[in-house]
């Protein structure tokens, strides 16, 4: 299903990102998706269930959760390196990537699960040695 | 520290009598002194002329809207990098430089000492910050106080003793100088989006005057024995007709004067000496607003001298800086500052062919030519408003030569010809006069005893300019005048050459001036109390956290007030 | 138990300095006055960090000497041809210009995370200027608010209750006396507090600025709805914002992270610039780290430009596209990368990013991060605010000491401390 994706800063992420970014706490915060309740209807999850967000500019597993600020077809994921493996790199001669508003494509994704830090950085951006 | 000689220079010290004697300077540990040993450093300064460091009075260099017009103006920057050198940190000019360019551009042209004239008191950190970056230059910051909503209300109670210690208790608190005044009241007039226009009207919401509260500033500014008077930029800046205005701030302390030195400085007098209706018929008043200064000594002046081309308009006058926006239609920044002053800027170029521009000219130079007493008179651009400090020599050289004016004049509009006086006008300026207007003057009026003169016991700030003044005649060889102030041989500071064949040699740290009014100690702990009780209501940060420690300065030098 | 009063807050942009913070033990054991986020980060940031200085070798880490760290830090910088200096926005402004001062030397890249939040907000005062107030002018005077595109409930929390919608003003007193607008894509939980919330479409703020300067200039919008919005909803809001007596708008990245980016804040600025003709409105971009915007103004005073300076040429250069940070490694261009106090590898897409993983990485931060993990020399830091004091500057520009509550580990030192020695060792290394 088509979406378009918000990022941005929420209170437990900026709570979370204080406990360090390799923290659960972080992960717990920002690693997820927010979807109003009958968008997650119509994708046939639950909250909790893992679904992957896939961008022209790349792909990502996190958890649905359901939206505190419910907009049918905008999805919400707080900033942080999951909402970045699919955000967009082209600043459009201004230095700023483009964060918000990202067309989306979102399906259920049974049984993946959500990469921790480490496995996403190797994932989506790449590892030294 | 070192030892250096000054050698066979021609030497111009008007405080100390000397009027182009050649002469030697020595200087020991930063300070003049009668004579060196012989292993002093020598620089043969043989047919060149010395004058005393330069200092200027009024120059926007430093804090946060000065910051503002940077941000505003990239395009300013574009076209005039400064690369770094061994010496030098890197930077961009031009009229709004970054901040190591602005210190080794003034040094460059002999001057060692530069006031920041504006500065609200809230942000005066930041000024601090940018103040100790500036390399080589001593300097020093002049809060705004025309608008401060406590203050102005100390004012309407009547409450002088009040009002007197809050002046004292913030000068320290922000390590400022003296007292600025901008539009008085007219800024909190500002924050509802309005404005005052004269010295009469009411201030909305308080009830009282501009006449008031400058008359009160005045007052306090005598009792706590201030260096510097009450810095003024009146009410009316900027529009035809003002120069009443201007007439009536002057004479509005009047019958406060004692004698002594002045008791009120209008600041960049070139933009409130307008006559006329409208911009289609300004004229210029200056004639008038230099006999007013003939006849009254409790008043000096400076100039604010408009330079053809590229200028950056900023003040604190928020109400004026939007006229302007909305007369030339260019990009506009405005900056409140909560229950202080506001700020504004906006870019300006400044036009040999245009009416206003050539009339605005004229204005400048006329009141230079006009006021009689060379101790009252100073030579500013207000930079970078009127135009950026750099041209400071061609305004030498025009106020020292009629055929460099005329020069000039011959290509302005018939129709602003009309309206202005210089083609009558045939002084010259002499070099003791032009030491005076840059140097020796400036001093005197901040009460800079160290500083704008070589006799012993004073700083040893030095500049060398590569012209003979016994051999050259700057009425008619103008351009070398120019030429030599454009770029000291020499500069010396604190007996350290920072300047040498033109080039920028040293970065040392300057110091930067505050001045400790003259209160007792219970008044002013009454006062502290007072204002730390009060501070919640009026300001967002806490009242600890407002106090710049001297700590915070790189360099702080304490002056006691005293008076003059 | 010793109290400390007036503690600034080293968390967001407003940098409340009225906090309360108990120490015993050279340990934060309570702080008062914070806002939930300010409070997490007093109270346990410090737990969480870690304090091992590490250097990549062989592709895996191992525990080194601050000294060789720096060491290595150092050779790295004076060996690369076009190195990037970033971060800057969580730590003081003297360290700041330390950092000004590297990357001069360097003949390297400065830049600060405003590239990643506000820079289009700074591009656009380039372009029309901007009309601006301090935090109490919103606080004394204004009577009608708008946040738009910024969710201070979750992001600025003490915002309201300080500064704005709630605060206690001397000509305005609390939410009663003031009208709310909340323009957003989403029903944040700001927009519940808002007497009239718009919800523009995604992307389609520009539009609306236009359709307002539009409608407050009396012309007739010929169309039934604007991003969303039904053009009799547009007029009304221009009408509350043409009546008010004092207007304060709060922008925040919603507007400059999406589509049109600086075009969008110019607009927003020709709206409210349009609306000083009226009657009087100020605005203030709601900036996120503490200090990041004592990194534009200390970069701008020294470099004439607020971020995204290039020194390869000996003199500053500025071209946001060009010399951001953001575009360098997008292209590939810069050869190595010290970052300080931020986390690019994971705030920046991963499209971006992926160039860390391809040049040598200093990595400046007291806690683990995204960057750290892919760096070569990771040297961890006090925390500036809480362990070491420094100077920085609130979202409008007032500047304040943050202070040292605690004393950092034996062995930690501050942001300023170390980059003043990488810097001597960079000197050296370059005399050679
Ligand atoms: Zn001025």
């Amino acid at each position: 299903m088509k979406f378009v994706l918000v990022t941005g800063t929420t209170l437990s992420q900026a709570q979370g990102k204080e406990h360090g970014k390799v923290s659960p706490k972080y992960k717990e915060a920002v690693a997820v998706c927010e979807l109003a309740e009958e968008d997650m209807e119509r994708l046939g999850v639950k909250p909790g269930d893992p679904v992957r967000v896939t961008s022209p500019y790349g792909s990502v597993v996190v958890k649905a959760v359901k939206a505190r600020d419910p907009t049918p077809g905008i999805a919400f994921i707080p900033t942080g390196i999951w909402a970045n493996a699919v955000t967009a790199p082209e600043t459009s001669a201004a230095g700023i990537p483009s964060y918000k508003c990202i067309e989306v494509e979102i399906e259920p994704a049974p049984g993946e699960k959500v990469p921790d830090l480490e496995e996403l950085l190797k994932q989506s951006v790449g590892v030294k040695g | 520290m070192g030892e250096l000689l000054i050698k066979n220079g021609i030497v111009y010290d008007p405080i100390n009598g000397v009027e182009g004697e050649q002469m030697d300077i020595a200087i020991k540990d930063g300070v003049v002194v009668e004579e060196v040993s012989p292993q002093a450093e020598v620089i043969d300064a043989s047919g060149m002329l010395v004058f005393p460091g330069g200092v200027d009075i009024h120059s926007h260099i430093a804090g946060s809207k000065v910051n503002a017009g940077r941000l505003l103006r990239p395009e300013d920057h574009y076209r005039d990098p400064e690369p770094k050198t061994e010496y030098t940190r890197s930077g961009v000019g031009y009229t709004v430089p970054s901040i190591f360019t602005i210190g080794y551009r003034y040094a460059r042209m002999g001057y060692t000492t530069v006031i920041e004239p504006a500065t609200p008191s809230l942000k005066t950190r930041h000024t601090h910050e940018e103040l100790d970056d500036i390399p080589i230059l001593d300097k020093a910051c002049f809060p705004l106080f025309g608008n401060d909503l406590m203050l102005l209300e100390y004012i309407r109670d009547g409450k002088l003793e009040e009002a007197t210690g809050y002046v004292a208790w913030m000068l320290e608190a922000v390590k400022g100088y003296a007292i600025k005044i901008v539009n008085p009241g007219g800024l909190e007039a500002w924050s509802w989006g309005k404005n005052l226009e004269g010295i009469d009207d009411e201030v909305p919401g308080l009830g009282i005057t501009p006449r008031e509260i400058l008359r009160t500033l005045c007052t306090i500014s005598k009792m706590l024995k201030l260096p510097h008077p009450i810095h003024v930029h009146p009410n009316n800046l900027g529009k035809p007709g003002n120069y009443e205005t201007t007439l009536k701030t002057m004479d509005c302390v009047a019958d406060l004067y004692e004698g002594g030195k002045p008791i009120i400085h209008l600041t960049h007098v070139q933009f409130t000496g307008y006559g006329g209706h409208s911009w289609l018929n300004l004229s210029s008043k200056a004639p008038e607003i230099a006999k007013y200064v003939n006849a009254h000594p409790h008043v000096s002046v400076d100039l604010g001298q408009v330079i053809f081309g590229e200028a950056t308009t900023m003040t604190a006058d928020g109400p004026f800086q939007f006229i302007l926006h909305q007369m030339t239609g260019n990009k506009w920044v405005n900056a409140d500052v909560e229950v202080e002053t506001g700020a504004g800027v906006v870019p300006y170029v400044y036009k040999r062919s245009n009416y206003v521009n050539a009339v605005q000219w004229a204005i400048g130079l006329e009141l230079a030519l006009e006021v009689k007493d060379p101790w009252r008179v100073f030579l500013t651009t207000d930079h970078p408003n009127a135009g950026p400090f750099m041209e400071y020599p061609r305004v030498i050289s025009w106020l020292m030569s009629r055929k460099a004016r005329e020069k000039v004049v011959s290509k302005l509009p018939r129709s602003a010809r009309r309206r202005m006086n210089i083609e009558t006008m045939d002084r010259e300026y002499t070099w003791t006069e032009i030491a005076i207007i840059t140097r020796a003057g400036t001093a005197k009026s901040l009460g800079l005893k160290s500083k704008g003169h070589l006799g012993v016991g004073a700083d040893g700030d030095v500049a060398v300019y590569p012209i003979n003044p016994r051999e050259v005649d700057p009425a008619k060889d103008y351009k070398l005048v120019r030429r030599a102030f454009r770029n000291a041989q020499w500069v010396v500071k604190e007996g350290e050459v920072v300047v040498s064949q033109g080039r920028v040699v040293s970065s040392l740290k300057g110091k930067t001036f505050w001045v400790k009014p003259s209160i007792s100690s219970d008044a002013l702990e009454a006062a502290r109390q007072e204002i730390k009780g009060k501070f919640k209501r009026y300001y967002t940060v806490e009242f600890e956290n407002y106090i710049v420690p001297e700590s915070f300065l790189a360099r702080p030098c304490m002056l006691k007030a005293e008076g003059s | 138990m010793p109290v400390i009063q007036g503690a600034v807050c080293a968390f967001c942009g407003c940098v409340c300095d009225d906090l309360e913070v108990l120490v015993e033990n050279n340990e934060i054991k309570d702080v008062k006055y914070a806002c939930a986020i300010g409070r997490e980060k007093v109270l346990n940031c410090v737990k969480e960090r870690d304090p091992r200085v590490l250097i990549r070798e062989n592709g895996k880490f191992r525990e080194a000497s601050l000294e060789e760290a720096l060491d290595r830090a150092a050779e790295i910088l004076a060996n690369s041809k076009y190195p990037l200096l970033y971060g800057w926005s969580n730590t003081s402004c003297e360290a700041i210009k330390i950092g000004v001062a590297l990357a001069e030397e360097l003949g390297g890249v400065i830049d600060n995370t405003a590239c990643v939040c506000h820079g289009p907000g700074l591009e656009a005062v380039h372009e029309v200027g901007v009309v601006e107030g301090t935090l109490g002018q919103a606080r004394h005077r204004a009577d009608l608010i708008v946040y738009w595109g910024c969710n201070p409930t979750q992001a600025h929390m003490r915002h309201m209750m300080r500064y704005s919608a709630m605060s206690q003003g001397i000509f305005r007193s609390g939410r009663k006396e003031r009208k709310v607008v909340v323009v957003d894509v989403r029903k944040t939980t700001t927009a519940r507090l808002a007497d009239v919330f718009l919800q523009v479409k995604p992307g389609k703020d520009y539009e609306l600025f236009q359709a307002l300067r539009m409608a407050i200039r009396d012309e007739e919008i010929e169309a039934e709805e604007v991003a969303g919005i039904p053009v009799e909803q547009i007029e009304e809001l221009a009408d509350m914002m043409v009546s008010c007596q004092v207007g304060f708008l709060f922008f925040g990245l919603g507007l400059t992270q999406s589509s049109a980016k600086n075009e969008n804040i110019a607009a927003a600025i020709s709206l409210i610039r349009d609306l000083n003709f009226k009657t009087k409105w100020l605005m203030l971009p709601m900036r996120g780290h503490h200090n990041v915007t004592g990194a534009n103004k200390v970069t701008l005073w020294e470099t004439g430009y607020p971020f995204a300076v290039d020194f390869s040429h000996g003199y500053p250069r500025y071209n946001p596209g060009e010399t951001s940070s953001t575009d360098l490694l997008a292209r590939g261009e810069v050869d190595a990368a010290l970052i300080v106090a931020s986390d690019p590898v994971a705030n920046m897409p991963a499209q971006i990013a992926k160039h860390f993983a391809k040049i040598p990485v200093i990595d400046i931060d007291p806690l683990m991060t995204a960057t750290g993990l892919l760096s070569d020399v990771r040297i961890p830091a006090a925390f500036t605010g809480i362990e070491a004091e420094g100077t920085l500057y609130r979202m409008d520009g007032v500047p304040l000491v943050s202070k040292k509550l605690v004393e950092p580990p034996e062995g930690i030192l501050p942001d300023k401390i170390l980059l003043q020695r990488l810097l001597e060792k960079v000197r050296k290394l370059r005399r050679r």
